[in-house]
């Protein structure tokens, strides 16, 4: 246990770091936001000396996600150097996964899995296991989370011989700002979203629906994707395009809330786009679909056996 | 090269370990890789794209050196270091030479290379020839030309300025091997010189878990991983200079004879050093070894006579002689604190050895006879206003004091441990800047430094003006001097509780960098006009950016009808420094200037009616513009 003086210098170092961070954000995302907070849970970690290149990266790195790569391998370093408790640096590394951006955090259901990494790692004694599990439980619903960590605090009496590394645990702070595309867009690794130049189309088709619609001159995919269909399974045709089945996700499938009772899969050709921050990061389920060359129209037919509330929506050409 | 880097890279654990450790010092560097293959899979995935491959590939090769410097110093045991860390320097500088290759020869080195080549080809010294057919020469410098004052023979005879000895050593290297085979041989001497620098660390009393700590960044850091990869005297002579101060120390003449005589021949002025020496030499010795070490201070003295004519070259006895004291601090200061060519930006380590100065009797005798051994050349070096090295990569002329600098710094690293964090921090910046782009290694002494230029051109704000710089003296070169002075009795004083200093060193460290970064966006008093944070559309700098000694002009932007730059500036009255050789006039925020004729540099006053940026136009004529003060 550290003695009171050393307690009150990590104290006032914490809140001067947190200060000098607060003055130091330059931009507005959560995870730029964040910046006193990373730098508490650094002096915390009792790497203070990572609270430097943190206001550097801020202050240097224009480009939004090199900028926030940048702070997560700063991260990382800091839990990869770390001398804490591994109850500490579980702790910490929970908040830096799961607790960005703070406005989207559901206390009672974040302390549940907080409480419930604490356990594992306290079983363990080691954060690795518990980092992991606390990255992939889902929060809703909140009875799979403790049934999950139940489960692992058994397991852990059992699995503590394994021992763990703090380069685990440091690999996944230096992808936090996008902890939620981690934790339920891994296939993203395998198959990035990406967009080309797009002109939009904005339509929402009800089942049944049929409509043809004007290929813009150059446009080589059109982009697609389903609305309340999360619950269907993975491969439901929605519709057909030029006489072709068209699978696509729900457009909000992997969202936080939504991805552990959906049934969807990851699209086969991605064209969403990255949203939100830190555990709320997700990708649109826009599926690309390639339109053979010279086609100049298309036509769009519904299943008119998908629910009624569902639609398929054509977003855009490519 | 990137597969020689990870060669060597796996190879260097087992220098340094054995056993578990071995293992633990792969694991980590696996981990490491996999690490950096995760960031690199990610950063495609989320589209962070804005950084430089290659520099993030030489980022990650300097993490994985770093990570073992740290097992290094982890480690408990380590028999026979001397000769493990000259094989860790042998392995990384064989495969920064292909690094260098990036660039060009570059400063003074083309000139040593042209010598060995008329060594190798022609057995003489005369380099009309290799002018001549320059581009058959290995230079890879098609424009090279004699330097200013190069010395000339009665038939068209054209030698270089610079001492021969140096192209004679890398003679058999570039003979076997071309130029990689000449570089290797300043490589070799690096190496000599890290095993002989540790020998003396042990020497003196320094502790193997210090010597464990410090050589890597020694070794791997700046200056001497720099200088080790390319063709100046610096580090061989660094070399001579550890073994002739071993030698005196031991008092064995087999070791300092040949070690001063290397010295003294690589570079006239290293004579300075040499005569300092030399008292200590003959301390209760014989006339014939007084006759011998003053026939070896003599020798350089001859065979440059013998081939410039004169026995100081291009230099003059005049230059010895004491001058006004302004330009002594200026350099003491510049050596020390310059953002550009200063100890505390360039190597930060080695301000833990001007620290040790302070506790004169408390450090190791070996260190206080470098000390006293180099004083006459850094008095001498001071008031030059080339003291900062010139075209040359950052503190040249102080290179060869490096092994006395870290002798000083191993002294005082008990003391100063919670300060090695973030110097080994800005060192491995450093490292990685000075090896991804090593053309950025050489700077045009403008009062700039590279993190100046570059934070100033990405954010259009004077970042330069928060580095001190004596080069062109600014007012952050008062205030490091004021701080510089007010902290030295500070280290005087015993060891402090570590935890305590760590905390109040990062608190303080962040909050002056988050305060670096505010105020450095606000607008400045002083605009210079060729500075990197003024948007230039036209005109051109002055003088251009390769006239030799330029850093002894003023430097300015020309501007000719049409042209425009603009910058940040406050509201108020400024003074502005101009040369123009016809009347012209110029728009400054939107009030025309009728500025008169001034062959010689000339002031006028002009009014900024708001504070933010300032679009200034030549309206008509052609203007050199120098600066503008702000006089409230």
């Amino acid at each position: 246990m550290p003695d009171r003086r050393s307690l009150v210098i990590a104290i006032v170092t914490a809140i001067v770091a947190a200060l000098a961070c607060a003055a130091s954000v330059q931009f507005a995302t959560p995870v730029d936001r964040a910046l006193p907070f990373l730098a508490v849970v650094m002096v915390a970690l009792n790497a203070p000396i990572a609270v430097l290149p943190l206001i550097v990266v801020e202050n240097v790195i224009a480009d939004e996600p090199t900028r926030l790569l940048a702070i997560g391998i700063v991260m990382a370093l800091a839990f990869a150097s770390a001398k804490a408790p591994h109850i500490i640096t579980t702790l910490l590394a929970v908040l830096v996964l799961r607790w960005i951006p703070f406005h989207n955090v559901v206390m009672w259901r974040e302390l549940i899995i907080l409480a419930g990494a604490v356990a594992v790692a306290y079983v363990m004694n080691g954060a690795s296991l518990a980092v992991l599990l606390a990255l992939f439980t889902p929060a809703w619903p909140a009875k799979i989370a403790v049934m999950l960590f139940v489960i692992a605090i058994i397991a852990a009496f059992q699995l503590r011989r394994v021992k763990g590394s703090s380069v685990i645990v440091a690999l996944l702070i230096a992808f936090f700002p996008w902890s939620g595309l981690m934790a339920r867009g891994w296939s993203a690794f395998l198959r990035p979203p990406h967009q080309g130049n797009r002109q939009y189309v904005g339509q929402a088709l009800k089942p049944g629906s049929t409509t043809t619609i004007d290929v813009p001159a150059d446009a080589h995919a059109v982009i697609v994707s389903g609305a309340n269909v999360q619950h269907l399974p993975c491969g439901t045709i929605l519709g057909t395009l030029n006489g072709k089945p068209v699978t696509a996700p729900d457009w909000g499938f992997m969202r936080r809330e939504q991805f552990f009772a959906s049934r969807n899969c990851y699209p086969s050709d991605p064209a969403g786009r990255i949203r939100d921050y830190g555990w709320s990061a997700w990708i649109d389920g826009a599926e690309r679909i390639a339109l053979p060359h010279g086609t100049r129209t298309i036509r769009v037919d519904v299943n008119p056996r998908l629910p009624k509330d569902a639609t398929l929506q054509v977003e855009a050409f490519e | 090269m990137i597969v020689a880097a990870a060669i060597v890279l796996a190879i260097l654990p087992f220098v340094f370990f054995r056993g578990r450790e071995l293992a633990r010092a792969l694991f980590n560097e696996l981990a490491l890789y996999a690490f950096a293959l995760g960031v690199w899979v990610f950063a495609g995935t989320v589209g962070a794209n804005d950084f430089d491959p290659y520099i993030a590939i030489v980022f990650v090769a300097v993490a994985q050196l770093a990570l073992i410097a740290i097992k290094i110093a982890a480690t408990q045991q380590l028999s026979n270091p001397a000769t493990r860390f000259a094989i860790a320097a042998a392995l990384v500088y064989a495969i920064l030479i292909p690094a260098q290759f990036r660039s060009a020869l570059d400063g003074d080195e083309p000139f040593y290379l042209l010598v060995t080549e008329s060594i190798v080809h022609d057995h003489d010294l005369d380099l009309a020839n290799q002018y001549r057919d320059i581009a058959k020469s290995d230079t890879g410098r098609p424009d090279l030309v004699p330097q200013l004052g190069d010395p000339t023979g009665p038939h068209g005879e054209q030698y270089s300025r610079h001492e021969p000895f140096l192209p004679l050593l890398m003679v058999p290297g570039y003979a076997l091997f071309g130029v990689p085979g000449a570089i290797a041989t300043i490589a070799l001497f690096g190496v000599l010189l890290v095993r002989s620098l540790v020998r003396w660390l042990e020497d003196e009393g320094i502790s193997d878990a210090t010597i464990r700590a410090l050589m890597p960044l020694i070794v791997f850091g700046p200056p001497v991983v720099f200088y080790a990869v390319r063709i100046w005297p610096e580090v061989p002579a660094a070399f001579c200079f550890v073994e002739a101060l071993r030698g005196v120390r031991q008092q064995r003449a087999q070791r300092w004879i040949p070690a001063l005589f290397a010295l003294v021949m690589l570079k006239l002025r290293f004579v300075l050093i040499g005569v300092t020496l030399v008292p200590f030499i003959l301390r209760g010795r014989n006339r014939n070894v007084a006759a011998l070490a003053f026939a070896i201070l003599a020798l350089p003295l001859l065979v440059v006579w013998l081939v410039s004519g004169s026995a100081t070259n291009v230099h003059t006895w005049r230059e010895l002689i004491p001058v006004a004291p302004m330009p002594y601090l200026r350099g003491l200061f510049g050596l020390l604190l310059d953002g550009a060519a200063g100890i505390a930006f360039q190597a930060p380590l080695y301000l833990l050895g001007i620290f040790a100065l302070v506790r004169w009797r408390a450090m190791p005798e070996g260190f206080r006879l470098g000390a006293i051994a180099s004083l006459i050349y850094v008095v001498t070096l001071l008031p030059r206003s080339e003291w900062h090295g010139g075209w040359s990569p950052p503190l040249r002329y102080i290179v060869v004091f490096i092994p006395v600098l870290a002798l000083g710094a191993a002294a005082m690293y008990e003391r100063s441990k919670w300060w090695l964090a973030p110097i080994a921090l800005w060192t491995i910046g450093l490292t990685v800047h000075g090896i991804a782009e090593p053309w950025r290694l050489f700077h045009i002494a403008n009062g700039e430094n590279a993190v100046g230029e570059w934070l100033s051109a990405m954010q259009h704000s004077d970042f330069s003006r928060m580095f001190p710089s004596y080069i062109r003296p600014n007012f952050a070169a008062i205030v490091a001097a004021i701080v510089f002075v007010a902290i030295l009795p500070f280290s005087r004083r015993e060891k402090v509780a570590e935890g305590r200093m760590r905390g109040a060193s990062t608190t303080i460290a962040a909050v002056a960098l988050a305060l670096f970064f505010h105020i450095a966006r606000l607008p400045a008093d002083r605009i210079e006009f060729e500075d990197a944070h003024v948007i230039h559309n036209g005109g051109e700098l002055y003088p251009y950016e390769y006239q030799v000694a330029r850093f002894i002009y003023r430097g300015g932007w020309l501007m000719k009808h049409g042209d425009s730059l603009s910058f940040l500036a406050k509201r108020g009255s400024y003074v502005l420094f101009y040369a123009s050789t016809q009347p012209a006039v110029i728009d400054l925020g939107g009030h025309a200037f009728h500025l008169d004729k001034a062959p010689n540099y000339a002031m006028t006053v002009v009014d900024l009616p708001v504070t933010g940026r300032v679009t200034l136009r030549c309206l008509d004529g052609s203007i050199n513009l120098d600066r503008m003060d702000r006089r409230d």
